[in-house]
């Protein structure tokens, strides 16, 4: 072998490491797949102003119609938001209609808000949040 | 010649290490906060150097598993972690406690009652963790609970499970004795948030004298002195021997703007307050410090995608 072959050789080589790592690097920093649906609830203290992220907010939701192929296979939901003022279905249908709503009315008879926040959506591919505020 | 050319090659070794050790003995402390995401399973941990704009990923999600909370005390120490899960007996998500003993160590989970867990806060000597816990199944509302990374023992620090409202926000004393806290009621027209303190030690629950009104974020100065609260006239510090408050920054001065109320912290080395805002429609947060004389108050962070959510000043 020449010596400009081994280098020609050893060019090559290296340049496919940098390939090899690069691709690499790219495909293990692709973030994970993630999707479905999150059900958010945040109200106002009434003397601050500030907004509150709410527990306890029931939530429920159910497909009317797919859109096409997605993830996920559930077609319906019901909970209620923890701590942090979110209720998550990971495993919700994407690429459909939803229809969703929170409903502050349980917990609070007499909200100075829209006591139903109601959403009649298209959850694409990738998922959706759904956030229900009672600001006033 | 070969005697300069070789000093030549050592002396940039030698002033890198020097320059090494020195800032080694600098403590640096990072703004840690959590990125709530728009979609399940999108939320990570991110930490903000003092004079860096753009924050790293410290907790990154995985595709069923993401980081809602962190606390600590120092990043190369223990971390307690609230993790957002999928419940196998339930199908359901919650957020539960882990402990992560090293940098880049294994999770482990912390035993606690079933339930869903709130966001944790560690003690000053990093032996306990009180955070808010809604048992599984008989829990209606989040209460604060504490937990002994000595022993593994939990035991609920205050109230009962039936009065409507629920308790978040918990926040350390510097000498450990205390720990304050927010209770969030119903009411006629919104929420109500009030201050709260408990004794680690007898779990006697009081307020505090002059800030019975409504409070919707708080926390301790580091010398234990002070607390800087969101009142209805914004952020203030108050004094807490001669009760003498100081409104830092009124609510006036920050039209278009609201306190998002998920924590507050204040730093140690730079003495600055941390704290969240939003644009008063729940559609962009920013991070903001301040000093405790109002000087400078300063956006670190905007998200226009997750909800950023407790702030925390920790040692690197």
């Amino acid at each position: 072998m020449t010596r400009t072959r081994a280098r020609q050789l050893g060019g090559t080589g290296i340049a496919l490491l940098f390939l090899i790592f690069g691709l690499g690097g790219c495909v293990f920093t692709q973030p994970p797949f993630t999707g479905g649906i999150r059900m958010v609830a945040i109200a106002q203290e009434v003397l601050t102003g500030a907004q509150v992220p709410v527990p306890g907010v029931p939530d429920d939701g159910y497909m009317t119609n797919p859109n096409g192929p997605g993830n996920g296979t559930r077609t319906s939901f019901e909970g209620e938001t923890n701590d942090l003022g979110f209720d998550d279905y990971p495993d919700g249908r994407e690429n459909a209609y939803w229809h969703t709503h929170e409903n502050w009315a349980v917990r609070w008879p007499d909200p100075d808000c829209n006591q139903l926040c109601t959403f009649n959506v298209l959850v694409p591919v990738g998922g959706s949040r759904f956030t229900c505020e009672c600001f006033f | 010649m070969l005697l300069l050319m070789a000093l030549g090659l050592i002396a940039p070794l030698v002033f890198t290490a020097c320059d090494l050790r020195g800032r080694s003995t600098e403590r640096k402390e990072l703004l840690v906060f959590s990125l709530i995401g728009s979609k399940p399973f999108a939320d990570s941990i991110l930490a903000l150097a003092p004079d860096d704009s753009k924050p790293s990923q410290i907790l990154i999600p995985g595709s069923e598993r993401s980081y809602v909370a962190v606390s600590g005390n120092s990043l190369s120490s223990a971390l307690v972690v609230a993790v957002h899960e999928k419940v196998a007996s339930t199908g359901r998500t919650e957020n539960h406690l882990y402990l992560r003993n090293s940098p880049g160590g294994e999770l482990q989970s912390l035993n606690l009652q079933d339930g869903d867990a709130g966001i944790p806060a560690t003690s000053p000597d990093g032996s306990r963790i009180a955070f808010p816990l809604k048992p599984r199944p008989k829990g209606s509302n989040y209460r604060l609970w504490l937990y002994d990374l000595r022993t593994g023992n939990a035991r609920q620090l205050t109230g009962d499970q039936e009065g409507n409202f629920w308790e978040t926000q918990a926040s350390w004393r510097p000498n450990g004795g205390e720990i304050i806290f927010l209770r969030v009621s119903w009411v006629k027209r919104g929420l109500l948030s009030s201050l709260f303190r408990v004794s680690t030690s007898t779990g006697q629950i009081s307020s505090f004298p002059g800030l019975e009104e409504a409070i919707s974020g708080a926390c301790y100065a580091p010398d234990g002195k002070s607390l800087a609260v969101w009142s209805a006239n914004g952020l203030e510090v108050v004094h807490l021997e001669d009760r003498k408050r100081t409104v830092i920054l009124p609510r006036a001065s920050i039209p278009g703007r609201r306190f998002y109320s998920a924590g507050m912290s204040w730093g140690k080395v730079r003495g600055r307050i941390a704290f969240v805002l939003t644009d008063g429609q729940g559609k962009q947060f920013e991070l903001w410090t301040i000093s405790p004389d109002g000087a400078a108050p300063k956006a670190l962070y905007v998200s226009k995608d997750g909800i950023i959510s407790s702030p925390q000043f920790i040692i690197e």
